[in-house]
């Protein structure tokens, strides 16, 4: 994989092992680190990892500066976040229906690694199938407002997505996508949500809001980068699971567990991608006999290949500076192979004709 | 060196190569434009900045960048990108300079949360700064170009930075913003004053930017003491008036506006109550710019 560069490059390396880091950058390795830390929304969890091991002093000052500043941005993130789920959690209450915080709310709420400094656009949350309409109506009625109110987009997500229309709350301007499962019921891979229901554990500062069970946290985010979301904040999403990592595989027999978790949710192929790309790209410690047996399940060769091209270009074109041809490419190849994965061609093509032509991505 | 000291032959080229990096107050910043415009502008409004050495780091590095192809026939447009991505819509293409001039307050206005950061003209005379606070439309620029004229020194026209961790207000003198009448105003004011083009049309009107005196730029480097926080309020038949304002209202409308407040939470309340704790605070209402300048100078 030629994943190497990256690995070499000064915002990877920093957030690799940050002690080491700090004593070896110069000025324009400093300069890259700040520059792709901003493109890549990762400069605030960059700065929470300097201060929490201390070596914010060390720092050039006009870094330090920044990495404060970027630090303030995390905190006012973090506090912002708090109060949101407060809110969310006072609709549920009322509507009465349980509710899993997904993502970048439940490291953030759950007090996780992987949620220090971690900046949100906005909330996911996962509510039961059945109960979609009364949290949507609760909701609702404490001033979040459904947006894309084109019909097409309703009709899109309400017949074929694993989630409501993203609903905009009408005075904090705040977001909220209520998902009732992780990937859309057109897609060929099938997870039950009952089992990651079966496995949700409360969240830390609530009664009715629960997050999901650590492997499935992981499994959650491979799934989500690697056969859904476009991968414009791919690289944050790949240290957001470095993170998970690291933080749980301390615990014996996490990756067994792991392993047969994604057998189980039928997430083998996401999770190879994770472990491949985050141990071949951002050096994430996985047991050589983890990676191999998480193999059973690879793409054959050439798709392989492919694969790998597309997301070293989408993650060099946010690293270095600038958008190239092939980064461009890359992205669109990343967007277009993500609807792919979730809905069969029939209704692939005229949908993205559709969006391309009459409605805007 | 200063970008003065770079031939007008040389500059284009320099600035093509995204070479051009300078230091405005705490902040080093390079700019990076193909367009002959900017580098017109930039050579006369920006004439003396200290250029950066290769090796020292850059804060915020712009480039105003031409979107496509196209957009070089066709309604020429301009495109604001910071760390190479655009954080705006392209405006018209001879609006490049002032949007240089817009993005980079949105630069610091978003990544300097050391600071905390007042939509307000900061002037200083006798290590004591001036602090004007004020909505678009209340004269600040204004009256900030007509005391700079005077000799004062020109801290900032558009924002005050000051300090989380002494309170002190950091200077960041750029090129003044005059919109509309203020224009022809000042430089019948002073009409030694130098202006870059006048630019018809923009979101905010009809726009001019005034170059800041030398020594203003030379001595950005000092930090001052705030000293005295006014409100101004320009009305054509308004007879000169200075009264003193409750501390609790000017914390408040200082709150309004400024730009990271919400950001730095209790560390903002903090840093403006410490700073209204030691100013005086006064709403000032004028028509002619003597007799404003003639209160300040009470103060």
């Amino acid at each position: 994989m030629a994943g190497e560069t990256l690995a070499t490059h000064p915002l990877v390396a920093f957030m690799r092992d940050p002690e080491r880091t700090a004593e070896s950058l110069d000025t324009h390795g400093w300069e890259a680190l700040l520059r792709a830390g901003r493109r890549a929304n990762l400069l605030s969890r960059a700065a929470c990892m300097a201060e929490s091991l201390g070596i914010l002093e060390q720092v050039p000052g006009r870094v330090a500066f920044h990495l404060r500043s970027a630090i303030r941005v995390a905190e006012s993130g973090r506090l912002s976040t708090v109060r949101e789920v407060r809110y969310i959690e006072q609709a549920m209450v009322e509507a009465d229906v349980h509710c899993i915080l997904l993502k970048g709310a439940a490291y953030v709420i759950a007090a996780l690694d992987a949620g220090r400094g971690r900046l949100l656009s906005d909330i996911d949350i996962m509510v039961p199938h059945a109960c979609l309409l009364d949290a949507e109506t609760a909701f609702a009625r404490r001033g979040w407002m459904t947006t894309k109110l084109d019909a097409y987009d309703q009709r899109y997500y309400r017949q074929w997505m694993h989630e409501l229309p993203p609903m905009r709350h009408l005075v904090r301007g705040t977001s909220l996508d209520i998902h009732h499962t992780i990937l859309p019921p057109t897609a060929r891979l099938k997870p039950d949500p009952l089992k990651l229901w079966a496995a949700a554990r409360p969240a830390a500062m609530t009664s009715r809001l629960k997050v999901l069970a650590p492997v499935d946290m992981i499994l959650h985010s491979a799934t989500h980068l690697f056969h859904e979301g476009e991968f414009d904040n791919g690289l944050r999403d790949l240290f957001d699971m470095h993170s998970l990592i690291r933080e749980f595989s301390d615990e014996a027999g996490f990756w067994t567990s792991l392993l047969e978790r994604a057998v189980e949710l039928d997430l083998e192929r996401p999770l190879y991608y994770a472990l491949r790309y985050c141990s071949g790209i951002i050096g994430t410690p996985v047991p050589e006999d983890v990676l191999r047996r998480s193999e059973h399940s690879m793409p054959s060769g050439a798709m392989r290949r492919v694969m790998d091209g597309l997301v070293v270009r989408s993650l060099g074109e946010v690293l270095t500076r600038h958008r190239t041809v092939a980064s461009g490419v890359a992205q669109v190849s990343m967007y277009v192979r993500s609807h792919y994965l979730r809905m069969p061609a029939r209704m692939l093509i005229p949908h993205l004709l559709r969006k391309q032509f009459i409605s805007g991505r | 060196m200063r970008i003065g000291d770079i031939s007008a032959t040389d500059l284009p080229v320099q600035l093509r190569s995204g070479r051009v990096a300078f230091t405005i107050g705490r902040f080093n910043v390079s700019i990076r434009s193909a367009l002959p415009g900017v580098a017109a502008q930039v050579g006369k409004l920006y004439a003396d900045y200290q250029l950066n050495e290769p090796d020292e780091l850059i804060d915020f590095a712009v480039e105003l960048a031409v979107p496509s192809l196209l957009r070089r026939w066709l309604r020429p447009q301009v495109r604001f990108l910071f760390d190479g991505r655009s954080p705006f819509k392209p405006l018209p293409q001879v609006q490049a300079f002032a949007m240089f001039e817009w993005g980079l307050n949105w630069c610091i206005a978003n990544h300097a949360h050391e600071f905390l950061v007042v939509h307000a003209a900061v002037v200083e005379r006798n290590g004591r700064a001036f602090i004007f606070p004020g909505m678009p439309g209340s004269g600040k620029s204004t009256l900030c170009a007509a005391l700079v004229c005077r000799g004062w020194r020109l801290l900032s026209d558009e924002m005050a930075l000051i300090s989380l961790q002494d309170g002190m207000v950091h200077p960041v003198p750029r090129p003044v913003s005059l919109k509309n009448a203020s224009i022809e105003v000042i430089r019948k004011f002073e009409p030694a004053a130098v202006f870059g083009a006048v630019v018809e049309d923009t979101a905010k009107g009809k726009i001019a930017h005034m170059k800041a005196p030398a020594t203003s730029v030379m001595t950005a480097g000092q930090v001052a003491e705030p000293s005295r926080v006014v409100f101004p309020r320009y009305r054509v038949d308004a007879a000169p008036d200075l009264r003193r304002l409750e501390r609790g209202t000017c914390l408040m409308q200082m709150a309004e506006n400024s730009f990271n407040y919400d950001v730095l939470g209790s560390a903002g309340f903090e840093a403006l109550a410490d700073t209204v704790e030691r100013c005086d605070c006064y709403a000032l209402s004028y028509a002619r710019l003597e007799d404003a300048i003639s209160l300040m100078e009470s103060l």
